[in-house]
């Protein structure tokens, strides 16, 4: 071990209460951060699940009238679940 | 020192340097014009009262600062031209410091001091050996706070030639000692000088401790005042004060 790190470790032993403190606060921030992104990300993954269960749309389209042949091709339109 | 090493030309060359510290309106002018050579493996006293301008010109020829005008030379080296990481190089490569208050790592032993610097030096001795050369050989595994004054000054100087600097420069070495203890810091640098063939610079105002140099560079007010030669060098074991 280089004399460098030798002094780095007793450094923070002789600090020994502070660096657990520091570590704790370091450890608790981390741990927060994790938590808000999986709340986030799980809430996400519901909504998502909740609106294909229930197959709601994500755009609407309408119109008054229109000539029949016009709905085969509406139909044909990538992503389009019912016209 | 001998007529050769004067043959091969100065290790280090300063030319009319001077030095201006600005502090807001106020200029203060630590160096006005210092022009002098250092030769290799010589022993060199800089003399001077207190704000002279010692330290101002130690720290320029270590590359620890850089003048306001004139130039200074290492070897080929010019150092007034050199970047930051040149001149962290040059005195990684070259230079050995020792100052007043030692300056040691308070967590980490003699030994551990040493291998501070052995452990980035390109051939450094065995932090061991170098303690063994200020004769701490016994002390290796002491704290600093282990050690008394002179011991710490001892391993300061063992971490400064550790890495075989080609100078060795040192401001006010005994100047946070006794006499007696000054005196046996002052033997272990001489001993680095005349077995190593380290170019020593010695910074104080101890008008005493000029007689073991080869030569006395007294400066006064940021001027060199006169450059004298010792026709008999003093052994340090020979002086008092």
């Amino acid at each position: 071990m280089r004399a460098i790190h030798r002094k780095l470790l007793r450094n923070l032993w002789v600090m020994k209460g502070q660096s657990i403190a520091i570590a704790l606060v370091i450890a608790s921030g981390i741990a927060m951060s994790v938590m808000s992104l999986s709340t986030l990300r799980s809430l996400q993954a519901t909504r998502e699940t909740y609106y294909q269960r229930f197959r709601f749309a994500e755009v609407f389209a309408s119109f008054k009238r229109g000539p029949l042949s016009l709905q085969q091709r509406v139909e044909d339109i990538s992503g389009v679940a019912r016209a | 020192m001998n007529s050769s090493a004067i043959a091969a030309g100065p290790v280090f060359s300063a030319r009319d340097i001077t030095r201006v510290y600005r502090m807001g309106e106020v200029s203060v002018h630590a160096l006005r014009g210092v022009t002098m050579d250092l030769y290799r493996g010589e022993f060199v006293v800089l003399l001077g009262p207190s704000g002279s301008g010692k330290s101002t010109l130690l720290n320029i020829l270590g590359g620890l600062d850089v003048p306001t005008t004139g130039s200074v030379h290492f070897l080929d080296q010019n150092l007034t031209q050199s970047t930051d990481r040149e001149l962290t190089q040059f005195r990684r490569d070259h230079v050995g410091f020792v100052f007043q208050f030692y300056n040691l790592i308070p967590s980490l032993t003699a030994r551990e001091n040493v291998a501070l610097v052995t452990e980035i030096a390109n051939n450094p001795m065995d932090p061991a050996e170098a303690l063994a050369l200020v004769g701490l050989e016994a002390r290796v595994d002491h704290f600093p706070a282990q050690m008394s004054g002179g011991e710490q000054q001892r391993v300061a100087i063992a971490r400064a030639v550790a890495k075989r600097p080609d100078v060795l420069l040192c401001d006010e070495p005994t100047g946070a000692l006794d006499a007696k203890t000054g005196i046996v810091v002052l033997e272990v640098i001489e001993r680095i000088n005349r077995e190593l063939g380290t170019t020593t610079a010695v910074i104080t105002h101890n008008a005493m401790i000029a007689e073991m140099a080869d030569r006395v560079i007294s400066l006064s007010d940021g001027r060199v005042s006169e450059i004298r030669r010792n026709e008999r060098k003093r052994p340090a074991s020979e002086i008092v004060w």
